[in-house]
């Protein structure tokens, strides 16, 4: 099966459309959400807490979702998925890469709503 | 259109109220079913667009409450479900969502489903432009604007247990004019109707608070509330001076014009007397003041 990419054209295309400003907009409406997601993650994680690790990955994985960010929210659904019967050390790991997929998702949307619409 | 949006995820709510700002629409947004819901149940939305998954009140149970919710309008809802689940969708709309569109949004579906949503939005508001006017219409006796029987019905249906509750009184006066038919056939229906818009004019006029009803042919109701039987009596008998002094010429009536005769009737308290009885009090008033002469106003007897 083909990875999913960083961030899906189709859909930021469709952000676009509601103009540069909106996409710049979103874009950083989102950015200020996903540290605060990657905490919770990161708290229910060391807690142990699965049912708040389910929300937050299910959280994080709407909005990504949302701005195009398709590979971020496959990770956060894998998590999501896991956090219900898999052993913690396969938890951290699949955060993990939720963390990076987060840093790569975050660059390549700033990249975005810097550049103007062509 | 009043929109109002409502999800728990802030970027997806920017997504929605800018796609709606581009449409040329201005919306109301929350973060909450339940803060939706208080909203919503003090003064209803035309559109509400809606995510399914949140916590606590839910999309479903926003969609159930609005539909439960007895308002004048139906609101158009746009459930907005998660992309892999069509289950999700086809529970919402069978609680009453009247569409739904998956997650991520695309921005222009939203802007498609809100054509809909103005179309039927403005069928509502022409449909009930038309159901007021309708019902006006079924209430009001074409020929002379005055309310008709089913309006007399209502009305004192309504008057009857307001002061039953507290503790008043009201009275009522069937009016009829005197020799109609005769004057029907002398002087031709146009002419009887005539008259009969005339005569409805003067009971038009009353005092603020009393109401006027076409009964039926000539025959015409007078309800007075809050009125002592020698207040109505009076008021009566003022409007009976005044369709006189119409002097509408009319050979075959005793005056020469064209008079009325009244019965007035005041509701007896406390013994749960009907409306109906109330009505036939009057109307043996009535029969008493025309046989007793006509052009005349005459009160029932008390019990």
């Amino acid at each position: 099966m083909p990875e999913e990419p960083v961030l899906d054209d189709r859909i930021v295309d469709g952000l676009r459309r509601l103009g540069d400003e909106v996409l710049r907009e979103i874009a950083h409406l989102w950015f200020d959400n996903l540290e605060p997601g990657l905490d919770a993650m990161r708290t229910a994680l060391a807690g142990e807490d699965r049912p708040a690790l389910t929300a937050a990955a299910h959280t994080l994985r709407g909005s990504a979702a949302n701005v195009g960010a398709a590979r971020l929210a496959a990770g956060c659904a894998a998590l999501e998925l896991a956090a219900k019967d898999r052993p913690t050390s396969d938890l951290q790991g699949l955060f993990d890469a939720v963390a990076a997929e987060a840093a790569s998702a975050h660059d390549a949307m700033a990249k975005v709503a810097a550049e103007p619409s062509a | 259109m009043r929109i109002l949006v409502v999800d728990d995820d802030p970027v997806s709510r920017r997504i929605v109220e800018a796609a709606l700002e581009q449409a040329g629409h201005t919306c109301d947004s929350v973060a909450a079913g339940q803060a939706a819901w208080d909203r919503f149940a003090v003064d209803p939305y035309d559109v509400v667009i809606t995510d399914r998954n949140m916590p606590g009140v839910g999309g479903i149970e926003l969609v159930r409450r609005i539909r439960e919710h007895v308002s004048g309008r139906r609101a158009y809802v746009v459930l907005l479900t998660a992309h892999d689940s069509p289950d999700e969708a086809v529970e919402g709309v069978t609680v009453g969502a009247d569409d739904y569109l998956t997650k991520p949004l695309n921005p222009r579906l939203l802007q498609l489903r809100l054509l809909a949503a103005e179309r039927l939005t403005d069928l509502h508001t022409e449909l009930d432009r038309m159901r007021v006017s309708l019902e006006e219409a079924a209430r009001t006796d074409p020929l002379t604007g005055l309310g008709n029987r089913l309006a007399l019905h209502d009305d004192l249906e309504r008057l009857h247990s307001r002061v039953q509750r507290y503790g008043h009184s009201y009275c009522v006066a069937v009016i009829d004019i005197d020799h109609f038919k005769p004057y029907n056939d002398t002087y031709g229906h146009q002419a009887g109707d005539a008259a009969l818009r005339s005569v409805a004019g003067v009971l038009a006029a009353v005092r603020a608070g009393d109401r006027a009803y076409r009964y039926g042919g000539e025959e015409f109701v007078l309800v007075l509330p809050e009125q002592t039987l020698d207040q109505a009596r009076a008021a009566v008998e003022r409007v009976r001076a005044r369709v006189r002094e119409l002097a509408i010429p009319h050979a075959l009536n005793e005056a020469g014009v064209v008079t009325l005769s009244a019965g007035v009737a005041r509701l007896r308290q406390g013994d749960g007397q009907e409306v109906d009885a109330l009505i036939a009090a009057a109307d043996r008033a009535l029969y008493e003041a025309k046989a007793s002469g006509r052009n005349r106003v005459v009160t029932a007897r008390e019990c």
